[in-house]
């Protein structure tokens, strides 16, 4: 009998026992595209509407003018005008406001006069992101507020029309909104089918040590490989239908359409999922229960593909240790794959390497749990 | 009373007789916050850039040479021409390409708005 017939059997009998255990098929299924949806609308790192308490201390033409530059953005929600400075610590503590600012008495004197004229901005650092965001809006504002300033000034000492010598022209490619969710989407999908695709093959092999079902494949003629590529073909086919449902739910609810090639798409996906259901029974021939082997699924996947994979951290600025590390991270290179087609359209020139590296290491962790399933065998 | 010390002793034993288990529950939360928590990190430095200088000027150079120094972008190239700014974006070996128009320190000398 040649390995093709000895493992038609073994595919056969490991779908019978998913469709038959349908609380597992459904969690298969729907589990991917359910924590998709609920992360997707979660997970955002737009900053907008950041509250804002002002204290104009001049209340002047000058000073109103410069606020305005704060009131037309959809970046700021003027929420308090305060009358004291003290009101600041209570808002600030209380979380009500993110920033405040500060218009000394003599704002519009020092600038009419040519001196510096000094905004107090306080801003709350307990999330940093927001506010360097934060920073860089407000500096933004105050900027051009005061080119404007110099530039009136030059103007009326008869310097004729002017202009801004250098002009910043951004155009942002692949997502010019800057949305964070077509940023996060991506990685978001690798994250999902990450852990679903690990914890379904994490218990596969230690469930049948624990119900003693072993014992009939070890006095079986399979090989270990053949067991391997066996138990991982019926799950690799319905993870495959799970990961076109995320697609799915990607374009329908968050606009993340796939702008490249879908073939190579596809053999991205379909690499990355043997990665995880590969490691998935690497666990399940380590593990000694099955606690462990979820355990074990958990630690090893879902905590790394979240933090080293380049997901939401960027991996260039992590400890070289670490960096090392985001190495032995199949989503890593999932990742790459998946922005460059998804987001930018690229060819293969783009994500060529990551594509190798993905199939090289689906192959190695195929080994190595097949070398390990023979140890577990001879065991018994 | 009784009954629940019973129970706690007898988690325990077993927790200390899977040596697996008893790795993972003690050493591994220790280990994960160690390792994460010095991944985790939104800060953002060393932004790779290029560069694609038309104008070939003093002042273009004087431009560029501002951006290493800020500490936030590392200079990853300097083109000359705008075609070949696709690759480094698409690649992802720059996440920020510049492109200094030509004619823009002649420009600049004499005062009027550019690019």
């Amino acid at each position: 009998v040649g390995t093709f017939e000895r493992i038609k059997p073994v595919v056969r009998k490991e779908f019978r026992q998913i469709v038959r255990d349908k609380r597992s098929l459904g969690l298969l299924l729907v589990l991917p595209a359910f924590l998709l949806i609920m992360y997707g609308y979660a997970l955002n790192f737009d900053v907008k509407h950041l509250s804002l308490a002002v204290f104009d201390q001049e209340k002047s033409q000058r000073s109103r003018d410069f606020l305005d530059g704060f009131r037309h953005t959809e970046y700021f929600d003027v929420k308090y005008e305060l009358t004291d400075q003290k009101q600041i610590d209570d808002l600030m503590e209380n979380g009500n406001i993110q920033i405040a600012l500060v218009i000394p008495w003599d704002f519009s004197r020092s600038l009419i006069a040519g001196r510096d004229a000094s905004v107090q901005i306080i801003i709350n650092g307990e999330e940093t992101g927001i506010a360097g965001t934060a920073i860089g809006y407000v500096n933004a504002i105050v900027q051009s507020y005061s080119t404007g300033v110099v530039i009136e000034a030059l103007e009326a000492g008869g310097g004729g029309e002017l202009s801004v010598p250098l002009e910043l022209r951004p155009r942002v490619w692949f997502n010019p909104e800057l949305k964070s969710v077509r940023f996060l989407i991506p990685g978001l999908m690798a994250f999902v089918l990450m852990i679903t695709v690990v914890i379904s093959t994490a218990f596969s092999v230690v469930r049948e040590i624990e119900r003693g079902s072993i014992e009939q494949i070890i006095v079986s003629t399979l090989r270990p490989h053949e067991l391997i590529i066996g138990k991982i073909v019926p799950y690799a086919l319905i993870s495959l239908v799970s990961a076109h449902s995320v697609l799915l739910f990607g374009d329908l609810l968050f606009d993340v359409s796939i702008k490249g090639n879908y073939a190579w798409l596809l053999a991205g996906i379909l690499f990355f999922l043997v990665c995880g259901l590969g490691i998935g029974l690497l666990i399940s021939t380590i593990a000694s229960t099955q606690q462990v082997a979820f355990m074990l699924a958990v630690i090893t996947t879902m905590l790394p593909t979240f933090i080293l994979s380049g997901f939401i951290f960027p991996i260039r600025n992590m400890p070289v240790v670490i960096q090392a590390l985001t190495y032995l991270i199949p989503a890593r290179y999932f990742l790459v794959i998946l922005r460059a087609i998804m987001l930018k359209g690229a060819g293969l020139s783009a994500f060529g390497g990551e594509m190798a590296i993905l199939v090289g290491f689906a192959v190695f962790i195929l080994i190595l749990s097949s070398l390990r399933m023979s140890k577990t065998l001879k065991k018994g | 009373m009784r009954k629940v010390g019973h129970i706690i002793r007898k988690e325990f034993i077993q927790l200390r007789r899977d040596r697996r288990m008893f790795f993972i529950v003690f050493f591994s939360p220790v280990l994960q916050l160690i390792l994460l928590g010095y991944a985790a990190n939104l800060d953002i430095k060393d932004i790779p850039v290029v560069f694609c200088d038309l104008d070939v000027s003093s002042a273009s150079r004087d431009f560029i040479a501002r951006f290493p120094s800020s500490g936030y972008f590392t200079i990853e190239a300097i083109l000359d021409r705008s075609d070949d700014v696709d690759a480094y974006i698409d690649r992802g070996e720059a996440s920020l390409a510049l492109i200094i128009p030509r004619g823009m320190g002649r420009k600049l000398a004499g005062g009027t708005t550019r690019p």
